[in-house]
Formats: C-alpha cells, sequence, structure tokens
C-alpha cells in the first residue's frame, strides 16, 4: 500500500495535469449548461460595471488611425456638404429661369454653356443645344437678366455664340429712359461703350439700355447694360460706359431666343446701301 | 508574506488589469493585448514547478474563461497544459528566471497558450479561417506583444543580468 500512495506521490503532476484538463472538456463541453450561464451571467455583469467606469479612457494605439479615419469621413462629408449646396444653387438658378420661360410669350430654348472664353478680344461661349434643338446661326441668346449675344456657328448638338463682349459685335441699343440711340461696342480690353450718343443726350449713371427696333438682329426691349460712367467723347458726342446685365463670370445656363432676323428687311436695306 | 499568497495577489492584480486597463494598448485591427497573467504564471511555474503552476494556471484560466463569456473551460485548458510544460523549467538556480531566459520561455509559453486557445477556439467555431492566417493575425502578435512587456520583468529588483549564479 505505501509503495502504491509512493507512485501515485510521484505521479500527481500527471493525475492532477489529466484531471484539470477532463475538467476543462466537461465544462467546454458543458458551455450551455443553466448554471454555467448563471454563473458567466454575475461574473460578466460584475465586470462589466467596473468596466463601464472605465470606457473613457482612450484606446491610445487607435487614437492615430481613429483621427485619420475621422479625417476622412470630415472631407468627405465636407464635400458631401459642398454637392449639395451646388445642387441647392443650380436649383434656385433652374427655377428663375423656368419662371422666366414660362413668362415670356416667344419660343425660348434652354442650353447649357459648357465652354466660355472671357479673356479674350473676341469672346464666345459654347452651349449644349444644337440643330436638334431648332438651334440656328444668328438667334439671340439671352438670360432672364438680358443680352448674352448671338449664335455664329451651329452643328447637330451644340452651338457656338458670340458674346456682347466682342469686337466684332455692333448692337442698336437705345436708353430706356430717354429713348436716345446708340452703337454698343465692345473695345476688346474690358469696357463696353454706347457710342454715336450726342453729347447733350440726357443719359446719366444708372440708366439701362436695351435693345433698339433699328437692330435687325435683336428683337426691340432686352436689357444690355446699365450705364456706370458718362463724360464727353469729344466736342461732339458722349464718351457712356456700360456694365452688362448679365454677369457673365457666373453665367451658366441661357436660353436661344427663336427668332430670326427678317430675311426681307436684310435684303431691303442691303439692296439700299449697294446704291 | 507567504510566498502563495504574494502569487495569488500578483494573479489578482494581473487579471483585474487584464479584464479592465488592458485594452487601452492594445493594437493592431484585431485588437491584441500582452496576457499580463500568463507572464504571472510563467514566473510561478518556473520558481514553484508544474504542481504549483499547473493549478494557479487552470484556476486563473477558468477565471477569465468566466468572465470572457464565451468558451468555457478553454483558457484553463491552454493554461494549464502551457503551465506543465513550462514547469519543467524550474530550477534550483533558477537561471530560467534571469536575463533573456525568462522572455524567451515567456514567448514559447504564450506561443503554446496562443496555439491551443485559438486552434481550438476557430475549429469548434467551425470558422473558414486558416492556420496560417490564425498565426499571423493573432498568434504571433500576441506572442510577441507579451513577450514585450515581460522585458519589464527584467527591471524587477535582484534580476539584473549580470547578476551570477553559483
Amino acid at each position: 500500500m505505501k509503495t502504491f500512495w509512493l507512485f501515485i506521490g510521484s505521479i500527481k503532476e500527471y493525475l492532477l495535469l489529466t484531471l484539470l484538463i477532463v475538467v476543462s472538456l466537461v465544462l467546454m463541453f458543458s458551455n450551455d449548461n443553466t448554471q454555467i450561464r448563471f454563473l458567466r451571467a454575475i461574473a460578466v455583469t460584475t465586470v462589466g460595471t467596473f468596466q463601464s467606469g472605465l470606457s473613457a479612457i482612450p484606446k491610445v494605439f487607435d487614437l492615430e488611425s481613429e483621427n485619420k479615419y475621422l479625417r476622412e469621413a470630415n472631407i468627405k462629408l465636407s464635400n458631401e456638404i459642398a454637392n449639395l449646396k451646388e445642387s441647392k444653387l443650380e436649383n434656385l438658378r433652374l427655377s428663375k429661369l423656368l419662371n422666366f420661360k414660362s413668362n415670356t410669350e416667344i419660343p425660348l430654348i434652354s442650353a447649357k454653356i459648357i465652354n466660355k472664353t472671357l479673356i479674350q478680344a473676341r469672346n464666345t461661349i459654347t452651349i449644349n443645344s444644337g440643330r436638334y434643338e431648332g438651334i440656328e446661326i444668328d438667334m439671340p441668346i439671352i438670360t432672364d437678366d438680358g443680352l448674352v449675344g448671338r449664335i455664329i456657328s451651329v452643328s447637330d448638338n451644340y452651338a457656338l455664340g458670340q458674346i456682347i463682349l466682342n469686337k466684332d459685335m455692333r448692337i442698336s441699343v437705345k436708353n430706356q429712359r430717354t429713348r436716345v440711340d446708340g452703337i454698343l461696342i465692345y473695345d476688346g480690353a474690358g469696357n463696353l461703350t454706347v457710342g454715336n450718343v450726342l453729347k447733350n443726350s440726357d443719359v446719366n449713371p444708372g440708366d439701362i439700355f436695351i435693345t433698339s427696333e433699328y437692330s435687325n438682329l435683336y428683337p426691340p426691349g432686352i436689357p444690355v447694360g446699365t450705364v456706370s460712367e458718362t463724360g464727353n467723347l469729344d466736342n461732339l458726342f458722349k464718351k457712356i460706359k456700360l456694365m452688362p446685365q448679365v454677369n457673365f463670370n457666373l453665367i451658366e445656363e441661357v436660353f436661344v431666343y427663336k427668332y430670326l432676323p427678317s430675311k426681307e428687311r436684310a435684303d431691303l436695306e442691303k439692296q439700299f446701301n449697294k446704291k | 508574506m507567504p510566498g502563495f499568497i504574494k502569487y495569488i495577489l500578483f494573479l489578482i492584480i494581473a487579471l483585474i488589469i487584464q479584464k479592465t486597463f488592458i485594452w487601452v494598448i492594445a493594437v493592431t485591427n484585431y485588437n491584441i493585448t500582452p496576457d499580463l497573467v500568463l507572464i504571472i504564471l510563467v514566473y510561478i511555474s518556473i520558481k514553484e514547478g508544474k504542481l504549483f503552476g499547473i493549478i494557479a494556471g487552470f484556476s486563473s484560466g477558468l477565471i477569465i474563461d468566466l468572465l470572457a463569456g464565451s468558451f468555457l473551460g478553454l483558457l484553463a485548458l491552454s493554461y494549464t497544459i502551457t503551465c506543465f510544460i513550462i514547469g519543467n523549467f524550474k530550477d534550483e538556480n533558477e537561471k530560467y528566471l534571469r536575463n533573456i531566459n525568462f522572455i524567451l520561455i515567456t514567448g514559447l509559453a504564450s506561443l503554446i497558450t496562443n496555439f491551443l486557445y485559438f486552434e481550438i477556439f476557430f475549429q469548434s467555431a467551425a470558422s473558414s479561417i486558416s492556420i496560417i492566417e490564425v498565426v499571423y493575425r493573432y498568434i504571433l502578435p500576441s506572442v510577441l506583444y507579451t513577450m514585450l512587456i515581460s522585458v519589464f520583468y527584467l527591471f524587477k529588483p535582484g534580476t539584473k543580468s549580470t547578476q551570477k549564479v553559483y
């Protein structure tokens, strides 16, 4: 018997190891046991209460990646806000144009500007509507603010417009208030002027010039610009500077006026000028 | 203070830290943390031998299992086997408690524990994750992090690398 106990004593570590492994395995296989679940619930509740008080401590190694993630999210959200603002502004612009379109009896073709030049002597715009939409050469281009220019070239889906800030443009205009006539000229250096206005004519800063019925290219009454400066050019004529009604830097959408010059009138005037 | 009370105290402190503060220093996307309890168990197993080691290992593992809320008995099993193996390093001169030996044995213990734990865990969960992925994602980071933290043991008074062994 003594030998037996001595033997047991010599292998006690192995016996204990076997016992504990068996206990561990039994526990592993009885994980869904009600008593164990109850015991675990108590333990988890106790530790959970303790841990919740410590949840304010930041996880130092994660701060950098968390900051990076937040920065990225911030940029993403900022972009979304910018896009939403852009959509809102576009909506406002289009609503304004739609309102203008519905209040105008003459048919209009709406178009979006897809290219424009503003810093040259001969400035133009390209729009995304063309022959298929009914656009033809010489049709006026307008916005709800006023005159933009006229179509000078057209393809099936696009059209090129000559804007009033173009050296080749000559337009008969009229002072809306005093009905004084003149010719709108662009000097190629950013100045829009009204020429051929006599020195004693009644023109003051703030007056609006509109297209005149003398023009065969444009229908009368379209606002062109507001007088910003007046003076004497020489002993005979006034020097009048105009601020365009349309802000060409911000313009994005336009209408093409379905109006064509009278061919009969043009031919008649041409014949007379030849004589 | 009697030896075993000191060990129980250290284990309780390590358990509290392990279950409360340790996430503060968790690394990688898989929240790998060092195993502080295992470091204490390695010390106990080398110092006191297999018998004391497996009792301490089983008890600590069981408590953590209870608190973890997942596989009850899994960590108890892993710690028990690990402490039994590490208990073989018990030496009268305690040379394995000094210098880099302790860090290497801690690494070995962590390797055994994590291998047993994660292998049984993922196998039983019928996970599609391969053994290579288990080693790469969980076992190696855990082993290295535990070894790194065990370096602090060398700063314990009387554990200088220059200390002579007679």
